[in-house]
């Protein structure tokens, strides 16, 4: 009799935070942040966008870094803290100053690449309060606008032409 | 896409990794954007990942300046290198080729490692370190450290020297000349959008000028025009000697034809072969100009 | 440029239906068979409700996404939503307050119905009596002749579908616009690099200026895609670039500086006099880019997108002509 050959999965076991709360889980070494995010942990707000890193929809923090999360072995947020767009505001009912400036510039069209779009804002604003950032084009902590049409290279939006989600992101800055 | 993963977190649990997978279908995982990319287009049967970004060893993650030059570990990253005031100050070319590498989220994990081992003819950063003359530094399961000159490095489309039972474990790049004193450095990468590309062109160059305005050190290197990124080196042996801001029409030509002998372009969906060469002799051109 | 501003036969029908309900605590819901895709018809529907209806926005719930309720409409897209939606919005209102202001005279005794809607209240235009929109309701529920505070109504405009020439009066409404793009050419590489953009339109009376500037920038940069990058290969059947690697929709980095000047105007069809804006700003883009490119370079440019290959071989091709003639 022909031996059938057995497939046993090996999980990892994980442990991070998650928009400020920690998470165990045990995990398939091949699963992907975004899947784990969304099939998982149901979080939906984080949008599978084209799942090969060139829409920029599924943008979460990771580390404060933006990362595009479809490219993103569940295994390495281990120890780490990611936010995802469902951890941008406190709670408190108030909305994110990046989410409020995306709205009051009417930022928004079909939606579906806010999240990501607001959380590489969100990223942009603390990597450049904390230095992280290009060397010397502005001289500033703050970007200029071709710099923050720049950082934002990595998040397609098919409705607004994107002008005013460069405003709602320069509105930031100059508050 | 399915495959088995291993977590090394020392460089030691790594190398012993590598070791036990010798005869098994393996992986390296650094940024693994390209990879992840690959694997969800083409799942492989019975594969292992390596993951290499839990490895704590500054070696292999920092970077770490010397009067000889300065190293980079395989693990360095895109966003590191772009963020990095003395790499753009003595070393513009692979800051540019480093901002200019895919996207803002691509580049917080893209490593150098991993760019320089895809081996891709249109590697950013590759262009830029082979423009560069750079050293790639190998640890093998042996424990022995081997080191080869960058061009020895790329041997052909997504094969490079690198042995089964190596890891690249960094790369360094040599300090500019003393005698240096004004740098022209830059990466011209072609495509049809302002960002997002992959190269359908790309040209690195780093050319040292002493005080007098003389050439003494070139590099220059071609990426998405041949099997492997390519340096040109009797392009860059032509300008030595010569005064960077006279240098003629004729022998901006002469230049531009001595890297396009090193190009042998393909034609694909992004552009034709002759566009690429068209551009390529127009771009060397552009150096100087 | 003309283009079709609202109301345009591209089907038999260009229609859309509303039901448009009060409940007794004054909420209003819209139910619009138009649908929302990002372009800001909720907002603008809404907001004609409150202007109408003198209920305050936060108190009006566009439903525009459930098929089991909703009526019938032809789509969004030929910049038909404002215009169709709004005067079929509009047709539904003037039909409910009818029914609103004849329940107003009976509780506020008065023979005439001329009515202002305001603030929650219901107005007499002559003598400044008013009651709460509420109550009104509540009375339509419960006294004779007991009715509902809802209203359907199907809008359907004027134009007719095109002949067997393809031509009539297609439209509702029609968009005029012009556009001036200055670009800059790298005759090296054979790049386009779109500076500024200058966007004339008459987009008939505004209702929503942010809502408009999104609308007209969206379809620029669409327009511009289309002009530069935006392409779909083909090679037997199957295509060669479905993905975002090598479909090339442009980046914020691309972004050329867009100055718009609307050109306000009235049109008679339109709810408020406004006209359909979303679709005009992408027709122009591509032709004023080739003109531009063909300018910058004494060349010809026809065929769609100008890539930079398209642009060093007609750069190539011009050169050996002249060599020729020489």
């Amino acid at each position: 009799m022909k031996k059938e050959k057995i497939n046993k999965v090996i999980k990892h076991d994980i442990s991070f935070k998650l928009n400020g709360k920690k998470v165990d889980c045990s995990i398939k070494g091949s699963t992907v942040l975004l899947d784990l995010l969304r099939d998982d942990l149901e979080l939906k707000g984080t949008k599978a966008g084209c799942n090969e890193g060139e829409c920029g929809a599924c943008t979460v923090l990771v580390d404060d870094a933006p990362v595009n999360s479809c490219l993103y072995l569940a295994v390495n947020v281990n120890g780490k803290s990611v936010t995802t767009i469902e951890g941008l505001a406190n709670g408190d009912g108030e909305l994110h100053p990046v989410q409020e400036s995306l709205v009051k510039s009417g930022a928004v069209q079909c939606g579906f690449c806010t999240s990501g779009m607001a959380m590489a804002i969100k990223a942009m604003v603390s990597q450049y309060e904390s230095g992280q950032h290009v060397p010397g084009e502005s001289g500033n902590n703050f970007p200029s606008r071709e710099e923050i049409k720049k950082y934002l290279e990595g998040n397609l939006c098919r409705c607004t032409g994107y002008v005013k989600i460069v405003d709602s992101a320069e509105k930031l800055f100059s508050n | 896409m399915n495959f088995e993963i291993i977590n090394p977190g020392t460089t030691k649990e790594l190398l012993g990794a590598v070791n036990k997978l010798q005869k098994e279908k393996f992986r390296f995982g650094a940024g693994c954007t390209d990879l992840l990319m690959e694997l969800k287009k083409k799942p492989e049967d019975g594969l292992t990942i390596i993951n290499l970004s839990q490895v704590k060893d500054s070696s292999f993650s920092g970077i770490k300046k010397s009067a000889k030059g300065m190293r980079l570990g395989a693990m360095f990253t895109a966003h590191k290198i772009v963020v990095n005031e003395e790499i753009k100050n003595a070393f513009n070319v692979l800051h540019e080729s480093a901002h200019n590498l895919a996207s803002t989220q691509i580049r917080q994990v893209a490593t150098v490692g991993g760019n320089l081992c895809t081996a891709s003819p249109s590697g950013d950063i590759a262009c830029a370190l082979v423009a560069l003359d750079a050293t790639c530094e190998m640890l093998s399961t042996t424990g022995k450290r081997r080191e080869i000159n960058i061009k020895e490095f790329f041997i052909g489309v997504r094969t490079t020297a690198i042995g089964k039972n190596e890891v690249l474990y960094g790369i360094a790049v040599p300090a500019n000349e003393k005698k240096t004193k004004t740098i022209h450095s830059n990466f011209i990468k072609i495509g049809t959008r302002r960002s997002m590309e992959c190269s359908v062109v790309s040209l690195a160059y780093h050319i040292q000028v002493n005080e007098e305005g003389v050439i003494i050190k070139a590099g220059v290197s071609i990426g998405a025009s041949a099997p492997t990124v390519r340096f040109a080196e009797e392009a860059c042996d032509f300008l030595i000697g010569k005064k960077f801001k006279a240098i003629s029409q004729k022998e901006k030509e002469e230049f531009a034809e001595k890297v396009l002998s090193y190009a042998s372009p393909i034609t694909d969906i992004r552009a034709t072969s002759w566009y690429r060469k068209e551009v390529l002799f127009n771009i060397s051109k552009s150096i100087f100009e | 440029m003309l283009h079709v501003g609202g109301g345009a036969k591209i089907y038999r029908s260009d229609g859309c239906g509303t039901t448009l309900k009060i409940d007794p605590y004054g909420y209003c819901t819209i139910i619009t068979g138009s649908n929302e895709i990002g372009q800001g018809s909720e907002t603008v529907l809404a907001m004609m409700a409150s202007e109408e209806l003198g209920i305050d926005l936060k108190r009006i719930k566009v439903i525009n996404t459930d098929t089991d309720i909703k009526p019938w409409d032809v789509g969004v897209h030929a910049s038909r939503t404002s215009f169709v939606a709004g005067n079929s919005l509009l047709g539904a209102i003037k039909i409910l307050k009818e029914k609103l202001n004849k329940k107003a005279g009976e509780l506020l005794k008065t023979a005439h119905s001329e009515f202002e809607y305001d603030g929650g209240e219901i107005i007499s235009n002559k003598t400044k009596e008013h009651i709460a929109l509420d109550k009104v309701v509540r009375e339509m529920h419960f006294s004779e002749p007991n009715e509902l505070a809802i209203a359907s109504f199907f809008y359907e405009p004027t134009s007719k579908f095109q002949d067997k020439e393809f031509k009539g009066n297609v439209s509702g409404s029609y968009a005029f616009a012009a556009q001036a793009i200055e670009v800059e050419v790298d005759t090296y590489t054979g790049n386009v690099r779109v500076l500024d953009i200058y966007v004339a339109q008459d987009v008939g009376k505004v209702l929503n200026p942010l809502l408009l500037g999104g609308q007209i920038e969206g379809g620029i940069l669409q327009g511009v895609g289309y002009a530069l990058t935006e392409e779909l290969l083909m090679h037997e059947g199957k295509i060669l670039n479905s993905n975002f690697h090598n479909y090339k929709m442009l980046t914020a980095a691309d972004i050329p500086n867009i100055h718009f000047f609307p050109i306000e105007t009235n049109d008679k069809e339109g709810p408020y006099g406004a006209k359909g804006v979303g679709e005009a700003p992408l027709i122009p883009t591509a032709a004023a880019i080739a003109n531009a490119v063909c300018n910058a370079l004494d060349i010809e440019v026809i065929d769609l997108p100008i890539t930079p290959e398209k642009v060093l071989r007609a750069i190539a091709e011009k050169k050996k002509l002249k060599k020729e003639i020489v």
